[in-house]
C-alpha cells in the first residue's frame, strides 16, 4: 500500500521565492506574479535613483515583494523580497537636474547572502504636493505585514503557536478538521499529538509539551505520501527547500483515519498551494485616508532636520544595469569579491572575537594602524 | 584606527515582532544538556515571549529555534545558574526568568530526537517566588562564598533588596532613610560585597556579611566605601582580572569608567559618543598572568568600539540599526561570537569583519572617462551656470524674465473720493481733509513655476498704497493674480513725485533671481486742484518744446483740469496738501500763444516738482510715441548732446537760494535732532542712576529726597521726549520740502541743453527721495557725490585727472563741515548752469531772469551772498532784472570778480595746476557771448572723465562669470 502525490516540474518551479530573494532584470517580471501574489499598491512616476538614474517607473507593492519596473526600458526592473529587507526609511533627496526641487525617495537596505544592497527610490513625479505625502507608506505597511504574517508562509517548528492546548487561530484561517492521537514519528519512542488542519496549514502539536510542535503552510510541502515504515503505514510529509526538507513522519491508527486525513491533506495541498493566502490583507484606500488622517497631525510636529536631506547627483553616465555594483552598499564589497573572500571567521585572540582571518603577510596592528590612502592597496 | 564593519553570521527575527527589546531581554547560556554543549541564545521580550535558540550553522534553519512559549507576564530578565540545591549534574544550571511580580525557576529538560526537528526542549517549573513589590533587575552569585550552589538578590524598584538563599528562605533588606531610584546590583565574588548604585550617583560598596545580617543590626547598612561617579550609569558588571583584585566596569552615560574592588578608580575613559550596550569580559583566566580584560562598546549610531582597559583596539559599523544588548558567546562552530538583539527584536550572531568599513565604497562609475565627453559635460555645466549668472545681455534676460512673469500695472486717470478712510486707516488730520485718492490695479501672471515671488509697490511719501507688499512661495505655473490697489494721501506732506514704481522680484525653482519694474503716474488731480492763475510769481521757469509730435498746448498736459477742446493758455494750480489754511501754494502754467515755449511760475519751490515731471515726461513719451527715437538704448557717448533737448529744452536757470534754503532748514532740524537726542541720553542716565539708587538704598532710609528727584526727572525726561517727536514731524516735513526742491533742480538738469554724460552724472548724484539715517544725514551722505563732481567729474575744470582734490577733501576732515557741503552744492549748479547757458544755440532768447526776492536770505553770510552774485554774473550780467537787483543792494556792484572767483574753495588751490587751468577759465568768463564757445567749454568739463562700463564695475566687484 503505497500512494505517492507525485511533485511535478511544476510544482518544483512553484517554490516560493519571491519573497526571499532580490533579483535584478528578470524578464517580464512585473506581469508574472506568483498566483495568490497580489498587488497592494502602485506608486507613480518613481525612479529607480541608484541603478537607472533618468528613467521613470512604477512601484508595485505587492504581498510578497516590492517591484520597481522601468518604463522607458522594459527589461530593467527589480525586485526586492521582504524577507530580504533589512531597514528601510524615507528622505528627501535634492534632484539636480530637475532645477533642486527637493522630493522624497524610498530607501532600502537589503540584505541577500552576505551582499548589503541599497536602492533608493524617488519620487520624480515633480509635484511639490507630493514631497510632503508619506508616499511610500504603504511600502512600510505590508513589509510590517509580512512579518507579521510569517505562519502564513513558513514552516516554524517549535514556536509558540499553541496555547492552552489550544492552537492560536490565525486571521483569515479557518479549522477543517482537528485529528487527535497522531503520533510523531521523529523520535524513537514518539511523540503523541494532534493534527489541526486548516486552509492555509497543517499543525501537528504534542500533547505532552505545547511547544513541541510543528506549523507547516502548504507552500512549504513538497510532497505528501503514505509510506511502509517500522511503524506500520505513515504518513510521510516531505517539507520544501525552503521549509527545510525535512521528512516528516507520522502515524495514524485506524489505517481508514489515515487515508481519509491523506486524500484531504493532499487536495487541500493541491488548491493551496494553487491559491495561497499569503496573510496580508491590506487596502491601499483604506491605508490612504489613516495616513492622511495621521499626516495632518505629523505635519504639525514636522520639524526641519538637516539630517533628513541627502544631496543626489543623478547625472551619472548610463550604465548596464546588470553591475550589481551600484546597489551594493557602502562597507560592502563587490560581488564577485565577495564569492573570493567569504571564509570562516576565526577566534580571534588579541580581540577577544570571531574574526574574519586577516590577509596573509598583515597583523591586525596592520590594519588598525593604516592610513585611508594605503588601504586601497590591499584590495588587490 | 580605521573602521571595520561587523559581519553576521546568523540572523533571525524573534517571534513577537511587536514587543520591546531592552538590554536585560537577551542571555548566552549553557544548560548543561549535552557534553559537547555551545551557547544558547536566550530571548525574552517586555510582552512575554520567551525564545531559546541554538545556532547550528551560518544561516537561520527552522530547527535552530528550540522553543518559543508565551508567558503570561513581561520578562524583565534572564538569568542561568544553579539555583536549586538537590540538582545531581555539577554541570546543570537553571534558567531564572524575572517578572515583575515573581521570579520563576525552570528546569530545562531536552528530549532529543531521530533527526534535528524531532529534539524538543521542555521547561519545567521548579520553584516560583513571588514579590511583594515590584522587580526591578536581579543579580547573582555564590553570596557567602557557598559551594556548589547559587543565591540570588531581587532589586525593587524602590530600592529594596530580597536575598533568596536555600530554597524558600528569603530576607528583606531596605534601606533606611531615602528612598532609591532602582540601578543595578552587582556581586563581587572575590571580596563578597555588593556594588549598588545610590540615587545620589554614588557607588556603595556592602559586604554581604553586613546586609545578611542587617535584620538584627540596622546600623550595619554603612556602606564600606563610597564613589561619587557623578552621572547617571546605563549598567555595570564586575570582571574579576587577577587573583588579588576584580574590576568594576560601569557604563556611564557620558564616561566609561572602572573601579577595582576597593572602590579605586582604575580608569575613567570619556566617550565622544552616545553608548547603548557594552559587555566586559577577560580574555585568559584570571588566576593566569596575561589576562587581559576586554571590553565592547556600542554606540547609538550602530559602531562597535572595543577597548583593551581605556585603550580602543578596534572600532567597526554595525549595517543594522544599533542593538540594545550585546553579548560575547560561543556558539556552535563560531566562538567569541558578537551576539546582538535590536528593538524590535532582530537577533544576530556576528564576527569581526577584516575588511575596511570605508574604503570600500564601489566607484559608482567604472567605465573609463572620455576626454571628448567630460569636455562637453563641463561646457554644459559651464553654460548652465552662465545662463544663470551672466548679466552681459541684460535684455534678454530682462525679457526671459518678463516672460516668465507677466505683469501689468496702470493707474487710473479720475480720482475719486470714495476712500474708506477708516478700513485704511488714514490719520485723523489727514482725513478731516478729505483729500481725493486714486485707483491702481495690478495684474500678475506667472508662465513658469517660482520657488518664491515678492512685490513691492514703491510710493512717494505721502502717500500710501493698500497693499504695498505681497510675497508668494512655491507659485505653481499658470496661476494668477488680480490687486486692485488704492492710493492716498496719509500724510500732510509736500509729495515730489506722482511716480508709483511696482517692483517684481522672484527666484525660480532653480535658484536664479530676476527683478522686474513698473512704474504708472497717480493723477495730478490728487494733489492739485485748478485755481485763478497767478500774474506773477518768485520762481520762473521756462521750457521749449522742441518736438514736432507734441501739440504745445496746456490741454496736451493737463487733461484732468481742462475741458478735452479748451485753448486756455494759463492755468493755475493750487496744491491740496498739506493744504495749511494760511498759505496757498499756487503754480501757474502758461503756454505761449505764438511759440512752442511754457512758462511755469510760483513763489514756492514745492508746487514744481509734479508739474514739471508731468511736462518733461508726458513730452518724451508723446514723442516716443511717434516713435522717433529710442531714448534710453543707446550708451551714452562723449560729446553726444542730450537727446531729451531734441523734444524738450529747459531754459539754463535753477532757483539755486531757495533750493539751498531748504537744505539749511533741513540741515538745522537735523542738528536739532541730535542734540535732542544727547539731551535725552544725559536725562536717561540720570534716570537709571537715580533708578539705581532706589534699589540700593535700604528700607530704613528716608526716600522723600528721591522720589522727588525721580519724578522731576521723569518729567523731564517725558518733556523732552516729546520735543524730540515734535521735531521728527518737522523734519518729516522738511525732507518731504527738499524732496521737492532737489526734484525740481533734477527736472531743470534734465532738460538742459548740455553732454549727455553731464546730466546722466549729476542726475545720478542728485538722488530722490532724500534719505536720513541715524548715524548720517542727507547733506552727510550727499558730500562725497557733489565732491566728486566738483573735483573728479566730468563738472571738474581740469584736465589733469589727479585725484588730489578728492582724496584730500576726504581724509583730511573728520567732522562734516556743512559749510563747505553747501558751497560745493551752490557752485554745481552754476556750473551746469553756465554751460548750459554756454552752449545753448539762441541763449538770449530763453534765458529768464532769475528773481531772489525771498527777504529772510538777504541775511545769510557774505560768502554766500558772494556766491549769488558769482551766479547772477555768470548768467551774462545783462539777464538780472532792476527789481531783483533792488532787492539785493549789496550786489549790484559786485564786480570783485576775479578775487572772488578764485576764493571757491582754498583746498582747490593746493593744487597748482588747478590754479593755472583756472585763470583763463575765469577770464574768458568774462567775456560775454560768443566767444564762450568751444574751447571754453573744454576747461569746463573734464573730456577724459569716462564713466566705467558694467564690465570693469564687475571687475572691480570681484563678480566672476
Amino acid at each position: 500500500m503505497l500512494k505517492t502525490l507525485a511533485k511535478s516540474d511544476a510544482q518544483h518551479q512553484s517554490l516560493l521565492w519571491e519573497d526571499k530573494q532580490v533579483k535584478f532584470d528578470s524578464p517580464q517580471q512585473y506581469t508574472r506574479l506568483r498566483s495568490g501574489e497580489k498587488v497592494l499598491d502602485t506608486i507613480h512616476h518613481i525612479e529607480d535613483t541608484k541603478g537607472n538614474p533618468g528613467d521613470t517607473g512604477k512601484l508595485l507593492v505587492t504581498n510578497l515583494r516590492i517591484i520597481w519596473h522601468s518604463l522607458v526600458h522594459k527589461k530593467f526592473n527589480l525586485s526586492i523580497g521582504y524577507a530580504r529587507i533589512g531597514n528601510t526609511n524615507t528622505r528627501l533627496v535634492h534632484m539636480h537636474t530637475k532645477g533642486r526641487i527637493p522630493s522624497q525617495a524610498l530607501y532600502i537596505l537589503a540584505l541577500s547572502n552576505e551582499t548589503r544592497f541599497e536602492f533608493l527610490f524617488t519620487d520624480v513625479s515633480g509635484e511639490t504636493a507630493r514631497r510632503d505625502q508619506p508616499i511610500f507608506a504603504s511600502v512600510f505597511d505590508v513589509h510590517l505585514l509580512y512579518q507579521r504574517t510569517f505562519l502564513y508562509r513558513d514552516l516554524k517548528l517549535r514556536g509558540a503557536i499553541v496555547q492552552a492546548g489550544q492552537l492560536i487561530i490565525l486571521p483569515e484561517e479557518q479549522v477543517y478538521s482537528q485529528v487527535q492521537g497522531v503520533w510523531n514519528l521523529s523520535s524513537d519512542q514518539g511523540n503523541l499529538g494532534c493534527f489541526v488542519v486548516t486552509n492555509v496549514r497543517l499543525v501537528w502539536y504534542a500533547d505532552a509539551n505545547e511547544t513541541f510542535n510543528i506549523s507547516l503552510p502548504y507552500l512549504q510541502i513538497d510532497s505528501v505520501r503514505i509510506r511502509e515504515s517500522k511503524y506500520g503505514p505513515a504518513l510521510v510529509i516531505e517539507t520544501a527547500e525552503t521549509g527545510g526538507g525535512y521528512v516528516l513522519g507520522f502515524r495514524i491508527d485506524p489505517v481508514e483515519r489515515l487515508n481519509e486525513l491523506f486524500k484531504e491533506l493532499c487536495s487541500l495541498h493541491t488548491i493551496y498551494t494553487e491559491q495561497p493566502n499569503f496573510g496580508i490583507s491590506y487596502d491601499p484606500q483604506d491605508a490612504r485616508q489613516r495616513v492622511a488622517a495621521a499626516a495632518e497631525e505629523a505635519a504639525q510636529a514636522t520639524q526641519f532636520k538637516i539630517d533628513d536631506y541627502q544631496e543626489m547627483d543623478e547625472r551619472q553616465e548610463r550604465e548596464i544595469n546588470t553591475k550589481l555594483n551600484n546597489y551594493l552598499a557602502d562597507g560592502c564589497l563587490g560581488v564577485l569579491a565577495n564569492e573570493q573572500t567569504t571564509r570562516e571567521p576565526v577566534y580571534c585572540k588579541e580581540l577577544g572575537f570571531a574574526m574574519e582571518p586577516i590577509p596573509d603577510g598583515y597583523k591586525l596592528q596592520d590594519l588598525w594602524h593604516v592610513l585611508p590612502t594605503k588601504m586601497s592597496t590591499y584590495d588587490e | 584606527m580605521s573602521l571595520f564593519n561587523v559581519c553576521s553570521w546568523w540572523t533571525t527575527q524573534c517571534g513577537d515582532i511587536t514587543g520591546d527589546y531592552d538590554v536585560a531581554s537577551l542571555l548566552c547560556a549553557r544548560f548543561g544538556l549535552e557534553t559537547q554543549e555551545k551557547d544558547y541564545l536566550i530571548v525574552g521580550s517586555q510582552s512575554g515571549q520567551l525564545s531559546i535558540y541554538y545556532p547550528h550553522a551560518n544561516a537561520f534553519d527552522a530547527t535552530d529555534l528550540l522553543l518559543e512559549t508565551q508567558l503570561a507576564a513581561p520578562i524583565l530578565g534572564l538569568y542561568a545558574g544553579k539555583f536549586s540545591g538537590n540538582v545531581r549534574n555539577e554541570n546543570l544550571n537553571q534558567l531564572a526568568v524575572l517578572q515583575p511580580n515573581a521570579i520563576v525557576i525552570y528546569n530545562v529538560q531536552t528530549i532529543s530526537g531521530l533527526a534535528e526537528y524531532g529534539a524538543q526542549l521542555k521547561l519545567q517549573l521548579q520553584a516560583e517566588h513571588k514579590f511583594q513589590r515590584v522587580a526591578f533587575s536581579m543579580c547573582q552569585g555564590h553570596f557567602g562564598q557557598v559551594k556548589g550552589r547559587e543565591f540570588f538578590c531581587v532589586v525593587h524598584l524602590d530600592g529594596t533588596l530580597t536575598f533568596y538563599e536555600q530554597d524558600g528562605i528569603s530576607y528583606e533588606c531596605r534601606f533606611p532613610g531615602q528612598r532609591s531610584l532602582p540601578a543595578p546590583v552587582v556581586y563581587c565574588e572575590r571580596t563578597d560585597s555588593f556594588f549598588r548604585f545610590s540615587a545620589t550617583w554614588h557607588l556603595q560598596c556592602f559586604s554581604y556579611q553586613d546586609l545578611s545580617h542587617s535584620l538584627v543590626t540596622k546600623s550595619s547598612y554603612q556602606p564600606i566605601w563610597s564613589q561619587c561617579i557623578g552621572e547617571g550609569i546605563l549598567d555595570m558588571r564586575v570582571v574579576q582580572l587577577k587573583e588579588t583584585c576584580s574590576y568594576i566596569m560601569i557604563l556611564g552615560e557620558r564616561n566609561f569608567i572602572s573601579l577595582d574592588d576597593n572602590g579605586k578608580f582604575n580608569f575613567i575613559l570619556k566617550l565622544d559618543y552616545a553608548p547603548k550596550c557594552f559587555h566586559s569580559f577577560v580574555v585568559g583566566y584570571y588566576w593566569e598572568p596575561g589576562a587581559r580584560l576586554i571590553t565592547a562598546i556600542v554606540s547609538d549610531t550602530a559602531k562597535l568600539h572595543i577597548y583593551e582597559e581605556a585603550n580602543i583596539i578596534w572600532a567597526a559599523q554595525w549595517q543594522q540599526p544599533a542593538p540594545v544588548a550585546i553579548q560575547r558567546s560561543n556558539v556552535q562552530s563560531l566562538a567569541g561570537s558578537i551576539v546582538t538583539l535590536s528593538a524590535t527584536g532582530q537577533l544576530t550572531v556576528g564576527y569581526l569583519g577584516a575588511q575596511p568599513y570605508q574604503f570600500q565604497v564601489q566607484p559608482l562609475n567604472q567605465e573609463e572617462l572620455s576626454f571628448a565627453q567630460a569636455h562637453k559635460q563641463l561646457q554644459q555645466l559651464e553654460d548652465e551656470i552662465k545662463e544663470s549668472v551672466d548679466i552681459r545681455d541684460m535684455d534678454a534676460l530682462n525679457q526671459q524674465a518678463a516672460d516668465q512673469v507677466r505683469f501689468s500695472f496702470s493707474i487710473q486717470p479720475e480720482v475719486c473720493d470714495d476712500l474708506d478712510t477708516l478700513l485704511l486707516d488714514v490719520p485723523a488730520d489727514v482725513a478731516v481733509k478729505e483729500l481725493p485718492s486714486a485707483k491702481g490695479l495690478l495684474k500678475l501672471k506667472m508662465k513658469a513655476e517660482l520657488a518664491e515671488l515678492q512685490l513691492v509697490v514703491q510710493t512717494p511719501s505721502g502717500v500710501r498704497c493698500s497693499q504695498d507688499s505681497l510675497s508668494l512661495v512655491d507659485v505653481p505655473a499658470g496661476s494668477s493674480r488680480e490687486i486692485p490697489l488704492d492710493f492716498y494721501m496719509a500724510e500732510l506732506l509736500h509729495v515730489h513725485t506722482t511716480r508709483v514704481e511696482v517692483f517684481v522680484s522672484f527666484l525660480s525653482t532653480r535658484g536664479i533671481p530676476r527683478v522686474l519694474q513698473q512704474s504708472a503716474y497717480l493723477p495730478l488731480s490728487m494733489f492739485y486742484r485748478s485755481c485763478q492763475p497767478q500774474k506773477a510769481a518768485g520762481i520762473k521757469l521756462t521750457y521749449t518744446i522742441t518736438s514736432k509730435h507734441v501739440p504745445p498746448k496746456l490741454n496736451t498736459f493737463f487733461r484732468e483740469f481742462l475741458e478735452p477742446d479748451s485753448e486756455a493758455h494759463a492755468l493755475g494750480l493750487q496744491l491740496l496738501c498739506p493744504g495749511l489754511e494760511k498759505l496757498s501754494e499756487v503754480i501757474t502754467v502758461v503756454a505761449a500763444k505764438n511759440s512752442t515755449r511754457l512758462r511755469i511760475q510760483s513763489d514756492h519751490v514745492e508746487t514744481f516738482a509734479m508739474i514739471l515731471e508731468r511736462i518733461v515726461e508726458t513730452t518724451l513719451q508723446l514723442d516716443s510715441a511717434a516713435g522717433l527715437l529710442k531714448m534710453h538704448k543707446k550708451k551714452p557717448k562723449r560729446g553726444v548732446r542730450n537727446r531729451c533737448v531734441e523734444r524738450i529744452i529747459a531754459a539754463p536757470f535753477i532757483p539755486i537760494q531757495p533750493i539751498l534754503h531748504r537744505a539749511d532748514v533741513h540741515h538745522e532740524t537735523q542738528q536739532n535732532i541730535r542734540k535732542q537726542t544727547e539731551q535725552l541720553e544725559v536725562l536717561w542716565q540720570q534716570f537709571k542712576s537715580l533708578q539705581r539708587e532706589l534699589q540700593e538704598q535700604s528700607e530704613s532710609e528716608p526716600k522723600e529726597t528721591l522720589t522727588m528727584q525721580i519724578e522731576a526727572n521723569y518729567d523731564h525726561l517725558i518733556l523732552e521726549g516729546d520735543k524730540l517727536v515734535e521735531i521728527r514731524r518737522d523734519e518729516q516735513r522738511q525732507r518731504g520740502d527738499l524732496n521737492c526742491a532737489v526734484a525740481l533742480a533734477k527736472w531743470i538738469i534734465y532738460a538742459l541743453n548740455l553732454e549727455e554724460r553731464v546730466v546722466n552724472v549729476v542726475s545720478s548724484v542728485l538722488s530722490v527721495p532724500v534719505e536720513d539715517w541715524t548715524e548720517l544725514s542727507w547733506e552727510e551722505s550727499m558730500a562725497p557725490g557733489i565732491d566728486m563732481l566738483h573735483h573728479f567729474g566730468p563738472l571738474m575744470r581740469s584736465k589733469s585727472t589727479s585725484t588730489h582734490g578728492l582724496l584730500d577733501g576726504n581724509s583730511t576732515k573728520d567732522t562734516f563741515d556743512y559749510g563747505r557741503f553747501r558751497r560745493h552744492f551752490a557752485t554745481l549748479f552754476d556750473r551746469i548752469v553756465r554751460l548750459a547757458t554756454s552752449s545753448s544755440d539762441e541763449p538770449t532768447s530763453q534765458q529768464q531772469p532769475a528773481a531772489m526776492e525771498q527777504p529772510a536770505e538777504a541775511a545769510q553770510t557774505a560768502q554766500q551772498t558772494d556766491e549769488i552774485g558769482n551766479m547772477e554774473r555768470m548768467l551774462g550780467g545783462d539777464k538780472p532784472t532792476a527789481a531783483a537787483r533792488a532787492a539785493k543792494p549789496n550786489l549790484s556792484s559786485s564786480l570783485e570778480a576775479v578775487e572772488d572767483a578764485e576764493e571757491y574753495d582754498e583746498e582747490d588751490l593746493r593744487d597748482t595746476g588747478y590754479r593755472k587751468d583756472y585763470g583763463p577759465a575765469v577770464a574768458s568768463d568774462q567775456q560775454p557771448g560768443e566767444q564762450q564757445t568751444k574751447a571754453k567749454r573744454s576747461e569746463w568739463v573734464n573730456e577724459d572723465f569716462e564713466l566705467p562700463t558694467t564690465e570693469e564695475l564687475f571687475s572691480d566687484l570681484g563678480i566672476w562669470w
